[in-house]
């Protein structure tokens, strides 16, 4: 019975190994998700979680008497054995072969190393022990010969001088070469002194084996807490898994309710589903109203803060720049009805599907971003910048800045997958500011969609017309220092300093507009040195 | 042998109490600003491979995509691609108006060299028919329909009248013409079961066989260009094939069956 179990247990921890190396033939990352990917993943996982109950039926006294009665020990351990490589192999059929997230790798090492280390533990310690067992009888046996063979050669002087010579520790290793061995095999045993040297050496080759074998075992003794402790980790792991896959969302479940689905896609995109006739499908804007008017509420809302809390330039850290006051704007964050509040309302009043590509949109997602930042910065007042631990550990531009209708977006979303998408003009970049002390001067209004391109044009002026950040020119050794802006966003300006030097030209004065145009050739490039601090009114220099 | 279980379970308990402890002062003591805090860490663990080069910049944002429970719903994908009229008000894309899922043929996280983009016939079939069966209406038209097309494409009598082995009973749910019609160059003369001759995955294919080519009632598919019935065809077309007296309704007496321009006698005629 023993044997048979073994037999099935090895197959089946080879079957898993062979199941683990087809990643090397075949890859399928959707499986995984799929519904019989998940009914393969969820079964191995029950059943991976089988073996605990082994664990603790042998560990609670308790439980172990009421459980002796329904079900032996032994049968439990078959279970764990059986429910543990079976699981296994379920959940690396469930993979798909897919190991590409950091997760799955461990889990699926983990996964392997914990079998093994049970398989190791069960068959191999068993293996020591039975060897230990016969090598010990083994040693019994000549160890009775050696007595015998002793007490004989004791009993006859002129065989027990030829042994005396390689008595002491040195000559004795050399013995067996100088005394000559069983002449004939028919000799007596005892008769042979040779006979006795080799049966004290056969005596001490099983001693060290048993010595090592036992070495061996006791080292293996570990392997129980080993198994333990490892087959927890492995259940931690999987815990996260099953947290991802729910945090991430299932592929199990397809969307339902696509009718009713439809009708919020034609409301979100304001396109109206034609089922009867073909042809390019007629624009509808249901909410029309409702939007002009959030909107309206809050370029209002978010106007009066901004005008409220914007400063004339000062002086920070030798950059010359406007300010806004942050201590105030961060009054409002908690006052509920403060403009900070109201726009905050009304953004979220906003439907962006429903916005038309427009100069209204352009100038909505612009204040969205600069309100955005300044929010930031306002609910985690005092912070030295938006680039702040408390704002995010790496990213300020990757965590939700503002919510807008009911979906949060973060800095990084409006920029780059709304404003520069959808809106073919590198001034953007100049317009969005990340409440930074080297980003452009505003004057005290935010945008609006009838004069977005004159007050873009006006903050473009206002950047290159400040020398401490926007551009200064050095005639002497051809030197035009700019704004950092224009080198992180080069490609935007033409991807050169060409590039760079026209968009500049544009927006400086006739005087240096002809003279960057007369050295064009001669001219170097460089960049202002961005300071990220917050342009902060309580960070400005004194008697500034 | 009490002793010994007594021993094992002593370790095992050990091990179980410690590891509490330890978890809440490892977190207690570790900076808040670690990585270990960070939920994106933990994230990215998760992250089977990276987005494309056009949603990179969504790569430290799981939830502008990802819905707990439901995973990436489409919703998620419209706030951003909405109003993209220039794929809307085409006919030949006008579908993802209405198409109730985008995950199926836009998978994304394969790497950010990928183009998230597997145009797959069979999921746009699938979809359609899940839209079918989810009728609000229990037992309604749209589920009867979805019933009735499920029963049809399981049958054998529509099973062993598949044109070809090139098209499975899914795809020939669709109806080719809601986003091909613009690209009909037979101007619907040969009708709308266009699978007979064409494969999703391929315009012509090898089962296709021209009737015989000795057949001559070339007018039940083909028509002639507009300038065979101009003088062009008696100056020009006429004489280079040799056949000065050929009438416009005799096609087999220039053209043949591999090309309407392998003209007979003339060879391959290069046309402008």
């Amino acid at each position: 019975m023993k044997e048979k179990e073994r037999l099935i247990a090895i197959g089946l921890v080879v079957l898993m190994l062979i199941v683990w190396l087809g990643f090397v033939f075949h890859h399928s990352p959707r499986f995984a998700g799929s519904l019989w990917g998940g009914v393969l993943g969820v079964t191995g996982a029950l059943l991976m979680l089988v073996p605990l109950a082994y664990l603790f039926v042998k560990r609670i006294k308790r439980l172990k008497e009421a459980v002796k009665n329904w079900v032996s020990m032994r049968t439990l351990l078959a279970w764990h054995i059986y429910a543990g490589i079976l699981g296994p192999i379920l959940v690396l059929i469930h993979t798909g072969h897919k190991f590409d997230s950091l997760l799955g790798i461990a889990l699926t090492t983990m996964t392997l190393i914990v079998v093994l280390s049970g398989f190791v533990g069960r068959y191999l310690m068993s293996q020591f022990s039975q060897e230990i067992r016969e090598k010990k009888a083994l040693l019994q046996q000549l160890s009775s010969t050696y007595e015998a063979a002793r007490i004989e050669l004791a009993a006859n002087p002129v065989q027990a001088a030829v042994v005396r010579p390689y008595a002491g520790f040195f000559s004795r290793l050399a013995g067996g070469l100088f005394v000559e061995g069983n002449p004939t095999p028919t000799a007596s045993v005892a008769t042979s002194p040779g006979t006795l040297l080799r049966l004290a050496e056969a005596i001490a080759d099983v001693e060290y084996a048993i010595r090592t074998h036992e070495s061996f075992k006791r080292w293996f003794g570990k392997w129980l807490k080993l198994h333990i402790v490892i087959s927890f980790v492995l259940y931690g792991l999987m815990a996260l898994h099953v947290w991802a896959a729910i945090y991430f969302g299932l592929r199990w479940f397809e969307p339902t309710a696509p009718i009713a689905r439809a009708q919020t896609l034609e409301t979100a995109t304001g396109i109206r589903l034609s089922t009867a006739g073909n042809g390019a499908p007629s624009r509808v804007d249901p909410n029309e109203s409702d939007q002009l008017d959030a909107l309206s509420r809050f370029s209002d809302a978010f106007g009066q803060m901004f005008r409220q809390h914007w400063r004339a330039p000062v002086t920070i850290r030798g950059t010359r720049t406007t300010v806004f006051d942050y201590s105030g704007i961060a009054k409002e964050v908690s006052d509920p009805s403060s403009n900070f509040s109201a726009a905050l309302q009304a953004l979220s009043n906003i439907q962006p599907p429903l916005l038309h590509g427009d100069d209204t949109e352009k100038a909505f997602w612009i204040n969205a971003y600069n309100f955005g930042a300044m929010k930031l910065a306002a609910e985690h007042y005092p912070v030295p910048s938006i680039i702040d631990p408390k704002i995010s550990a790496d990213d300020p531009w990757g965590v939700n800045a503002v919510q807008i209708g009911s979906n949060g977006y973060t800095l990084q979303q409006i920029e780059n997958a709304i404003l520069l998408k959808k809106f073919d003009d590198p001034r953007i970049a100049f317009a969005i500011s990340c409440a930074a002390v080297s980003c452009p001067d505003r004057s005290d209004s935010i945008f609006s969609g009838e004069q977005i391109d004159s007050q873009l044009d006006a903050l473009c002026r206002g950047l290159f017309a400040n020398p401490t950040k926007g551009l200064k020119i050095d005639r002497d050794r051809k030197i035009v220092t700019t704004s950092w802006i224009l080198k992180a966003d080069q490609r935007l300006f033409g991807g050169n300093d060409q590039g760079v030097l026209e968009f500049v030209g544009r927006y400086t004065t006739a005087d240096i507009r002809s003279w960057i145009n007369a050295n064009a050739n001669e001219l170097t490039v460089e960049y202002f040195e961005h300071d990220w601090g917050l342009n902060d009114i309580a960070a400005a220099d004194s008697g500034t | 042998m009490a002793k010994r279980n007594d021993n094992q379970w002593t370790t095992t308990r050990v091990l179980v109490l410690a590891s509490g402890p330890t978890m809440i002062l490892f977190w207690l003591l570790t900076p808040a600003d670690s990585g270990f805090k960070q939920a994106s860490t933990w994230q990215q663990m998760t992250e089977p491979g990276n987005l494309s080069a056009a949603h990179a910049h969504l790569e430290h944002n799981c939830a502008a995509c990802h819905t707990s429970v439901t995973g990436a719903e489409p919703m998620k994908c419209v706030l951003c691609h909405a109003n993209n009229e220039s794929v809307l008000q085409r006919q030949p894309s006008s579908f993802h108006a209405s198409i109730s899922s985008c995950r199926e043929c836009h998978p994304e996280h394969r790497g950010v060299s990928e183009q998230p983009t597997r145009m797959s016939h069979a999921a746009l079939a699938r979809i359609g028919l899940r839209q079918l069966r989810a009728d609000a209406v229990p037992d309604g038209e749209m589920h009867l329909t979805a019933l009735r097309l499920q029963e049809w494409m399981g049958s054998d009598v529509l099973n062993d009248d598949l044109p070809h082995a090139r098209i499975t009973p899914e795809e020939v749910v669709l109806n080719c013409a809601t986003c091909h019609t613009n690209d009909d160059r037979h101007f619907k003369l040969f009708g709308e079961d266009c699978a007979q001759c064409h494969a999703t995955d391929r315009w012509t294919i090898p089962e296709y066989r021209h009737p015989s080519s000795s057949s001559m009632d070339c007018a039940q598919c083909h028509q002639a260009p507009p300038s065979h019935y101009m003088m062009h065809f008696k100056m020009i077309s006429a004489r280079v094939a040799g056949k000065p007296h050929a009438k416009v309704s005799q096609c087999q007496q220039c053209h043949q069956t591999t090309s309407w321009n392998d003209i007979l006698g003339a060879g391959w005629y290069k046309h402008h």
